[in-house]
């Protein structure tokens, strides 16, 4: 069999037990046990969510404020960013790179794509994207 | 240590009871304790690879089977050596921290369960697994379950490729060994924060509702320069593989990627200019370092980054509706990442497996010791297959340091936590955004740099 098909069934093996130990070696020896040894008794007052021993006014999932939807579309930018500088990354070590374009042109590159973003994190600061009320 | 009764000169008879022998008495139990339960983990590891990857598969060979089926049997030795250390290595943690926090604040930790309280955490694990499993009114029941599952599979999965890192690619464990690798660990260590979203929406709870969305912002923005930091040693390492990012820096602390990848030794008379660029590029990777212990706290939620479960604000955050064993699992999977960040520190700045310094209990003592042994159990040809069956030098040094380093980074975590106060949200925020975001950018743009030329 091939290197990289016996790889990724690994990973598939790996992901699926992965889930499986928690899943059945921990939970589900659990819920057995429960079954077996009859102790799981629910009542109204054990199953009221935690609130300091006040009695919940409400549902908890009420309208929340999410603050930081802004600095999530930055994240999104940045996350991307970052997925073009792996290639980037590796790319500077190819040696038909260096011989033709001598080893000034990539670093010179990715300062003009670093500088467009730096750019958009200062103009988003200053516009006080950036603050957290 | 009792409380002294004397109410005038109060600190001195502190400092007096508090620095005396007692306290030399602790730090040699606590590394009593360390030894003791990490030669049970690796012996239980150790024990199961041989089993499962040496001594089975020459039962299915001597039973006349075909050897596909033997080499199917070794494909799962990572799979079997994992699924042995995680909980048990998740359960030491737990006792190594009480234990270490214990030591600084001058206590004596847990002491009772077993002798010196070595099975405090088995005894815990034990009891968490019998309690009432209780899923709160109105709480999403699948979503509830769900989400301790998803946090700790990645945990898991995730590290596939730091397995073969800290074994030197021993031929058991190459397999698992992605040319992707560092990519794939840090695609699997971005899951978590979905289930503590996930934990915090289903519990029915405001302070875990909270908990789950603090989670997310500050994964948003600590990811950004945990991931860069990495990034910029792949850049000067030239490859997302993790045993190969690890075998480059053989040779001493001097070519580990923390000082600049044996860049410092570069430096010569010829080109004057790496007396300059040279210091420079170490002072970068050491500031590259430091960027990623901190990014890294930030993502597993550690004090002085532990918001999403801040016990004064928010109870328990995410998991304050949790009992029993889900909230075990999400637990021991804390302490797992706490694990897997500090492998991949010590793969990709400290040199993997790699011994600090030339000769000093490096692969060729190891090798020596083993022919020693060879020599001596020559008579006995039966123990003699035994022990070259079961021991390997080379990962056995390599094994040695990597989880030395690993240690060594947990406990200087643990020290972290028992020195920082929490921040508040908004400095958090600002801590990511305008500090530490445009410092890694001007540190990946000066590795860029200073790589070529140096």
């Amino acid at each position: 069999m091939d290197r990289e098909f016996i790889q990724i069934l690994e990973i598939i093996v790996f992901v699926a037990a992965g889930f499986a130990l928690p899943a059945l070696g921990m939970i589900g020896l659990a819920w057995v046990l429960q079954k077996v040894f009859r102790y799981h008794a629910p009542n109204p007052i054990k199953n009221q969510p935690y609130e300091c021993g006040m009695e919940p006014l409400q549902e908890a999932r009420l309208q929340f404020d999410i603050r930081y939807y802004l600095y999530a579309l930055l994240f999104i930018v940045f996350d991307i960013e970052i997925i073009f500088l792996i290639p980037w990354a590796l790319a500077t070590h190819d040696p038909d790179l260096l011989q033709n374009f001598g080893s000034m042109l990539a670093p010179i590159e990715i300062t003009i794509f670093l500088g467009i973003l730096a750019v958009g994190l200062a103009y988003a600061w200053k516009k006080g994207a950036l603050k957290w009320e | 240590m009792t409380v002294s009764t004397s109410t005038s000169n109060k600190t001195q008879s502190y400092g007096v009871q508090s620095t005396g022998p007692a306290n030399i008495v602790e730090i040699f139990k606590f590394m009593r304790l360390t030894i003791i339960w990490l030669s049970i983990i690796f012996g239980a590891v150790w024990g199961a690879c041989w089993l499962f990857g040496v001594v089975l598969p020459a039962c299915v060979e001597g039973f006349g089977l075909p050897a596909e089926i033997s080499q199917t049997i070794r494909y799962f030795v990572p799979l079997v050596a994992i699924m042995v250390f995680i909980p048990i290595n998740a359960m030491f943690m737990v006792l190594f921290e009480r234990r270490a926090l214990a030591l600084f604040t001058v206590r004596k930790g847990p002491n009772r369960v077993g002798p010196d309280g070595l099975l405090q955490t088995a005894a815990d694990a034990v009891k968490l697994l019998l309690k009432e499993d209780i899923t709160p009114r109105g709480a999403d029941a699948f979503m509830f379950t769900l989400a301790p599952i998803i946090f700790f599979a990645p945990s898991i999965f995730g590290c596939i490729p730091l397995l073969a890192a800290a074994t030197g690619d021993h031929r058991l464990f190459s397999i698992a060994n992605l040319p992707t690798g560092i990519f794939y660990v840090l695609a699997a260590s971005s899951i978590p924060v979905v289930a503590l979203v996930m934990a915090g929406w289903a519990s029915n709870n405001k302070y875990s509702l909270v908990g789950g969305l603090r989670a997310a912002a500050q994964a948003i923005s600590y990811e950004i320069p945990l991931v860069l930091s990495l990034v910029t040693i792949c850049l000067l390492a030239g490859s997302l593989d993790v045993v190969e990012i690890a075998q480059q820096q053989v040779g001493g602390f001097l070519h580990w990627n923390i000082l600049g990848a044996g860049k410092l030794l570069a430096v010569s008379q010829a080109s004057p200019i790496t007396f300059v660029t040279a210091p420079l590029l170490a002072i970068c990777c050491i500031l590259l370092f430091w960027l990623y212990m901190t990014g890294a706290c930030a993502e597993i939620n550690r004090i002085p980054f532990d918001l999403p479960e801040a016990e004064s604000e928010l109870v328990s955050g995410y998991n304050t509706e949790y009992s029993g064993i889900k909230f075990a699992i999400f637990f021991l999977a804390e302490f797992t990442n706490l694990f897997v960040v500090s492998a991949i520190a010590t793969v990709m700045f400290l040199g993997g497996g790699e011994s600090p310094i030339p000769g000093f209990l490096d692969t060729g003592f190891f090798v020596s010791v083993m022919g020693t042994l060879n020599s001596l159990l020559q008579p006995v040809p039966a123990l003699q297959w035994l022990l070259n069956s079961l021991v390997d030098p080379a990962t056995l040094s390599c094994v040695f340091w990597a989880v030395t380093k690993i240690y060594l980074i947990v406990f200087f975590a643990i020290l972290i936590r028992g020195t920082l106060p929490r921040f508040r949200i908004d400095q958090l925020m600002d801590f990511s955004w305008k500090r530490l975001i445009p410092l890694v950018l001007i540190l990946f743009l000066a590795v860029a740099y200073l790589r070529e030329l140096v």
